[in-house]
């Protein structure tokens, strides 16, 4: 049995007094998709910035590769191997596209200290691939001109930049017009299955969930009601009345 | 017993006039997002205004409240005027924009009321029938401070009720929480900006016409209050109306007990508290993380390296600048190499503003340790080469320490803390007489001879001038620079490339307090003694208005920001005795002129008047 990539005990979060994550447990695979789904509060942004390293946890543990990463800034998280996007991208706003890819590739390298050169002639060409791969290729633009689902592609080409093991995206898909996202969570499996990265997501479009991931969680309230395959997660009556009229119900009415 | 008791009375009563002053900042920032500089002008306006007016009507006590009253009234209305034919045209301007105006109406304020009171200080009139004292447990109480001590808490009700009970209230607070979903909601901003502006110039005036029974009234009472409204806003927490009360009574008391328990380092007290605060409590005692994030305002630009022709043109410019002894004088050069000294200082700051995103206020203090480094070791008998290595050292030292706790805040908060770190380091070296000489300062820090003529010593700067910038751009575009840019665009995408925000920002602060440290050890060389005034929050807001007006999306804009306002100022001490009146009506003028500074705006206008030009071409060709 292949190691797990991240191992995730008894996590919570308390803002206080208010239980925002309430010790949530699971595992991600090498290779593995997996969509971590629920109404709006349930605490899917809070869980992932706490795996990213963007909120210490009140409580718990999270392993990546083996190693504890509980409470470690999201620089070091990084460096271990876990690439991540927002829910509202954050990129480089003053850099052109490619810049902000070979910012990632600098610091890959730990180049970042060194205070001469140009840093504009670093892994131009490696930085030109990974932006070929999610689409991108008009490089040269300044990052601040392009389009929503643009900037979305230039962070998951960022995020992909170091070879990471572990891919953490909250919300890839959200305020993407319905033939990019479909293309964008394509090409994010793609890659996810032909390097065996874990991905861990969080989605409101069900149809996405449904057609991409191998697994399901379900957060309501800060705890995990259902994990499971998609069919199954689909099939909870639990999950289902969470879900009624919220998206969930048609596309599981429509399902065969 | 009694006197621990008329002392904490006494601070009680000084804590209204700094409250009121205080409200108004905080509220004018947390609706509009200025900085107001000219808030302590207003103040010392206030009591001008009240001296005047209560001088004529203070017959009875009707007389002196209406011109109290007045007074604040008049100095709103001058405030306003300041918000609606200045401050609108500017809202857009990138950020600190506006603190430059202000700054500039501050300038112009005080020569004003010098040419309209004259230098010496006024004794305004006691308040009528407040002329005796209260005894309280043997403590004299005067009858005047015990109405101030009721007239603090007083203004803070009638605030909360204005700004909970009314509608208009609560739009500011709704302002100062979420300004795009109140413009969102379609509420006329222009004129909610203007109202806070009145209200908070309304308040700074009558906290100083309040003042006029307690204290005279002086034309350099603006900088002593502004320096310590600061403080207490952001001790009390920016746009919080509570914590400034709170604030003030603990800065009041901090003040009239400091001179009591330590004479000596009395004046350390209130900065070494702010900074304390601001350490454990980043946004204030009552004070919310600020919800304005600076990203925004910075990106979209994407830099370039220098185009071609300006490659050239670099040189050339150089070689020029280096012929100057061939065709100046001996007092001219002088002032040359200030200049240039002051661009050295320029670009650090710059260097840190505009790569950064951190907008020291309190740049001065790595400036005055490299002066006072260079000076103590001269003193010590060293050479100049070591005197200016030790200068740098000591700068580098100090942006070390103090660039640890700085560079964990942003935005106002960062600014604040630097400039308290600065007037600690003022305070420390003004009182400090035994080690550097206090108010004295040192003398006799001059050159070597190899540097000694007016020649030498300004080729000498010349050159540490074109090493530094050259330095420094080279950073800039180097991965380091690249990296410390990537924290300013967004500090979140950063930390998620693995960048060590933290360790980035503070390597740059240390970096740019050590080229700040270079041109202080250069200027005592060249005046040949330090005195205080080097560290003071004159050089701080010196080095601040040479980089906004040079622009500070550019690195070559503080060399033309330096030359501008250096050689202006040096003009117009010579020329005029109103130097300061005409020197902040340019910057003003300046500042509407150009909202993005003379190189940022040389930088936009060289294409588009191509662009014109060859439209023009383009028709007058089609007419043919």
């Amino acid at each position: 049995m292949t190691e797990p990539l991240l191992e995730v005990e008894r996590l919570a979060k308390a803002y206080q007094g208010v239980q925002a994550v309430r010790g949530i447990g699971f595992r991600l695979m090498p290779g593995e998709i997996l969509a971590m789904i629920g109404p709006n509060g349930a605490g899917k942004s809070t869980c992932f910035n706490m795996l990213s390293g963007q909120i210490r946890p009140s409580a718990g543990q999270v392993r990546l590769l083996g190693r504890d990463i509980t409470g470690a800034r999201p620089a070091a998280i990084w460096r271990l191997g876990a690439g991540r996007t927002f829910q509202v991208t954050a990129t480089l706003g003053s850099m052109t596209v490619r810049e902000n890819v070979q910012m990632a590739l600098l610091s890959h390298a730990g180049r970042l200290w060194r205070p001469f050169g140009r840093a504009d002639a670093f892994g131009r060409a490696a930085a030109d691939a990974a932006l070929a791969l999610v689409g991108l290729d008009e490089v040269d633009r300044p990052c601040a001109e392009l389009a929503y689902g643009e900037l979305k592609r230039l962070e998951l080409a960022v995020a992909l930049a170091h070879a990471p093991r572990l891919l953490l995206m909250d919300e890839p898909t959200a305020g993407m017009a319905p033939a990019e996202r479909i293309a964008l969570m394509a090409t994010t499996a793609a890659i996810a299955r032909e390097r065996r990265i874990g991905v861990l997501f969080t989605e409101h479009d069900m149809d996405m969930v449904f057609a991409h991931a191998d697994r399901v969680m379900v957060l309501e309230r800060g705890r995990i009601v259902a994990d499971g395959a998609p069919d199954a997660v689909r099939a909870d009556p639990h999950v289902r009345a969470i879900y009624l009229g919220t998206g969930l119900a048609p596309s599981a009415a429509a399902a065969p | 017993m009694s006197f621990v008791l008329a002392q904490f009375l006494t601070g009680l009563a000084s804590a209204a006039s700094l409250f009121l002053a205080a409200s108004g900042l905080s509220l004018i920032f947390g609706v509009s997002r200025v900085v107001n500089f000219a808030h302590g002008a207003f103040y010392m306006l206030g009591a001008y205004i009240a001296y005047t007016l209560t001088t004529h009507l203070a017959g009875s006590a009707v007389g002196f409240w209406a011109a109290v009253l007045l007074a604040a009234l008049a100095t709103a209305a001058i405030g306003t005027l300041m918000e609606i034919t200045l401050l609108r045209r500017i809202y857009r301007a990138p950020p600190l924009f506006q603190l430059l105006a202000t700054f500039g109406v501050a300038l112009m304020a005080e020569d004003l009321v010098l040419l309209i009171w004259g230098p010496s200080d006024l004794l305004g009139p006691r308040a009528p029938g407040l002329s005796g004292a209260f005894h309280i447990l043997g403590a004299p109480l005067p009858r005047y401070d015990a109405l101030l001590i009721v007239v603090g808490p007083s203004v803070l009700g009638l605030l909360w009720l204005l700004l909970h009970r009314t509608r208009w209230g609560r739009m500011l607070r709704a302002a100062t929480e979420d300004r795009e979903m109140v413009a969102v909601l379609g509420i006329n901003q222009k004129w909610l900006f203007t109202g806070a502006f009145a209200l908070g110039i309304f308040l700074a005036g009558l906290g100083g016409a309040l003042q006029i029974p307690r204290e005279s009234v002086s034309h350099d009472m603006d900088l002593g209050i502004i320096v310590e409204v600061f403080v207490i806003v952001v001790i009390g927490g920016l746009g919080s109306i509570p914590g400034a009360f709170l604030a003030a009574l603990l800065v009041s008391e901090l003040n009239v007990f400091g001179i009591m328990l330590l004479p000596t380092a009395s004046l350390v007290l209130v900065f070494a508290v702010m900074a304390a605060v601001l350490i454990l409590r980043p946004y204030g005692l009552l004070g919310a993380p600020e919800a304005m994030r600076a990203a925004g305002e910075w990106a979209g630009r994407v830099w370039k390296p220098m185009p071609r022709g300006a490659r050239l043109l670099a040189p050339a410019a150089l070689l020029l600048a280096a012929s100057a002894p061939l065709w100046l004088g001996g007092y001219a050069l002088s002032v040359g190499a200030e200049i240039l000294i002051a661009a050295i200082f320029a670009a650090s700051l710059q260097f840190l503003m505009s790569v950064g995103g951190q907008a020291s206020f309190g740049h001065a203090a790595y400036f005055g340790l490299g002066a006072y480094g260079a000076a103590m070791a001269t003193a010590a008998g060293l050479g100049m080469p070591a005197s200016l290595l030790i200068g740098i050292a000591a700068s580098l030292a100090g942006g070390i320490a103090f660039g640890w706790f700085c560079v964990r805040l942003a935005g106002v908060y960062f600014a604040m803390l630097t400039l308290a770190f600065a007037q600690i380091l003022w305070t420390v070296v003004f009182q400090w007489v035994d080690v550097t000489g206090g108010d004295n300062g040192i003398l006799n820090v001059w050159p070597a001879r190899w540097a000694s003529s007016a020649a030498h010593f300004y080729w000498l700067t010349l050159a540490a001038m074109a090493g530094s910038v050259l330095l420094l751009r080279i950073v800039a575009f180097s991965p380091f620079g690249y990296a410390l840019r990537a924290t300013r665009d967004s500090p979140l995408r950063a930390a998620a490339i693995g960048i060590d925000v933290s360790r980035t920002r503070w390597l740059a602060f240390a970096l740019a307090a050590a080229f700040a440290g270079l041109a202080g050890a250069l200027f005592a060389f060249l005046k040949g003694s330090v005195f205080p005034d080097s560290l003071g929050i004159g050089v701080s807001i010196d080095g601040l208005v040479m980089v906004l007006l040079g622009g500070v999306g550019t690195i070559s804009g503080a060399i033309a920001g330096a030359a501008v306002y250096k050689a202006l100022s040096i003009w117009l001490m010579t020329e005029t005795d109103y130097s300061r009146l005409v020197l902040g009506a340019l910057i003003v003028v300046l500042v509407v002129a150009f909202p993005r500074g003379i190189a940022g705006s040389w930088q936009t206008l060289v294409p588009s008047l191509r662009l014109a030009l060859r439209r023009r071409g383009a028709l007058a060709e089609r007419g043919a």
